[in-house]
């Protein structure tokens, strides 16, 4: 199956390009990255699993960081739909167990690649804003809230997102279990509700 | 962060430089007592695998685990927000390697699962005291409360927001009071 459904064009020049080899190279870059992660992550091995010269990766994507930053946003364009329950908890909910079943498969590797950037100046933003790009999808989830009088309206959507989206990676770095309703149903219970 | 020590002990350097290297399951005892210039005997008589790569990473990430005692229940929190600043700032790259090993490795994800557990339960007397004093709610679950806390610092790193000190009391404050339009309290 193809990891990249759509494909932005990488930044080119010269004579036009086939759309297809773009996906096909974007393609092994984004599996390259799943698998060894950015330090792993070099043009040659993705024009070697591509099946392409190394001079087509490089006439399309002209550095490594361009072709990283392609094969990131690739991962990124799989983002689901937000839900729309209808209520604010059930928004929540959907949007929690959402989080916890892709940071089961490819989510859990931008993470990864997040905290393995974290000394790399320049890569480390190419990951962040990716998953921040990521996240926004979320933002008419909470605006419906807000207007149905569910959410309060002093609270900075990328908090409230950061709440219920960081309790789901909290879980899945420190390995405990995310399966089922219940585990869900508690975050989003005591966020609605409040520690106190 | 409470130190736990940093003795010389070059087993357990290896250990941890092999592991950041190379993963739970990718190198030898042969290879920890070649690193560490000391005989196999050395390595293996200092425990199994589990043992010394928990050890090794107690070792070298500073004891993240004490429990705050700040008299408040917001004092609590925010004093655990700030350690998990210093966490992630610090030790990134090392959790990143904790999870692929726990991917690759059954068993690591299961002492990386205890390790976890061990945390939570040292900070029971963090609720308890809460508790005790009337700020919070008996019924409180304490995986949920901590995860909803912990998880907004890795939220925030991950999508490259602000998690400087004076952000702590955006993160737990919010937290506290809850989401909803009508559970603002005084």
């Amino acid at each position: 199956m193809s990891i990249v459904s759509a494909t932005k064009g990488p930044r080119g020049r010269g004579r036009p390009r086939d759309p297809a080899l773009d996906a096909q190279i974007l393609d092994a870059a984004c599996g390259l990255l799943l698998e060894q992660g950015v330090h792993g992550f070099t043009l040659l091995e993705v024009a070697r699993r591509a099946g392409v010269p190394k001079s087509t990766v490089y006439r399309r994507w002209p550095s490594r960081r361009d072709m990283l930053a392609s094969a990131l946003a690739g991962l990124v364009e799989k983002t689901v739909e937000p839900p729309n329950t209808g209520s604010f908890r059930g928004d929540l909910l959907a949007s929690v167990k959402l989080q916890m079943e892709m940071l089961s498969g490819e989510a859990r590797a931008l993470v990864r690649l997040g905290l393995d950037v974290a000394d790399d100046d320049e890569l480390r933003p190419v990951v962040s804003e990716a998953l921040d790009r990521r996240r926004k999808n979320f933002y008419p989830v909470l605006q419906r809230a807000v207007e149905r009088g569910e959410l309060r309206p002093d609270i900075e959507f990328d908090a409230v997102l950061d709440l219920v989206f960081g309790a789901a990676l909290s879980r899945v770095i420190s390995q405990r279990d995310v399966s089922g309703e219940t585990v869900a149903e508690a975050i989003v219970d005591r966020a609605i509700r409040g520690l106190n | 962060l409470g130190g736990s020590g940093r003795d010389d002990d070059p087993v357990l350097d290896a250990v941890f430089m092999l592991f950041m290297r190379s993963g739970y399951g990718g190198f030898s005892m042969g290879d920890v007592a070649q690193t560490a210039g000391v005989p196999e005997r050395d390595v293996t008589g200092r425990g199994a695998r589990a043992e010394l790569v928990m050890a090794a990473l107690e070792r070298a990430v500073p004891a993240i685990v004490a429990c705050p005692d700040t008299g408040t229940w917001r004092g609590d929190l925010l004093q655990i927000v700030l350690w998990q600043m210093d966490l992630l700032r610090m030790y990134g790259p090392v959790i990143d390697r904790s999870m692929q090993s726990a991917q690759d490795s059954e068993e690591y994800a299961t002492i990386a699962r205890e390790a976890t557990n061990r945390r939570m339960v040292r900070y029971r007397p963090m609720f308890e005291r809460a508790i005790a004093r009337g700020e919070v709610d008996p019924e409180l679950d304490y995986d949920s409360a901590l995860d909803l806390m912990l998880g907004q610092v890795y939220a925030r790193y991950l999508t490259g927001r602000p998690t400087e000190p004076e952000d702590a009391e955006a993160i737990v404050d919010p937290v506290l009071q809850g989401l909803t339009a009508n559970s603002e309290r005084s």
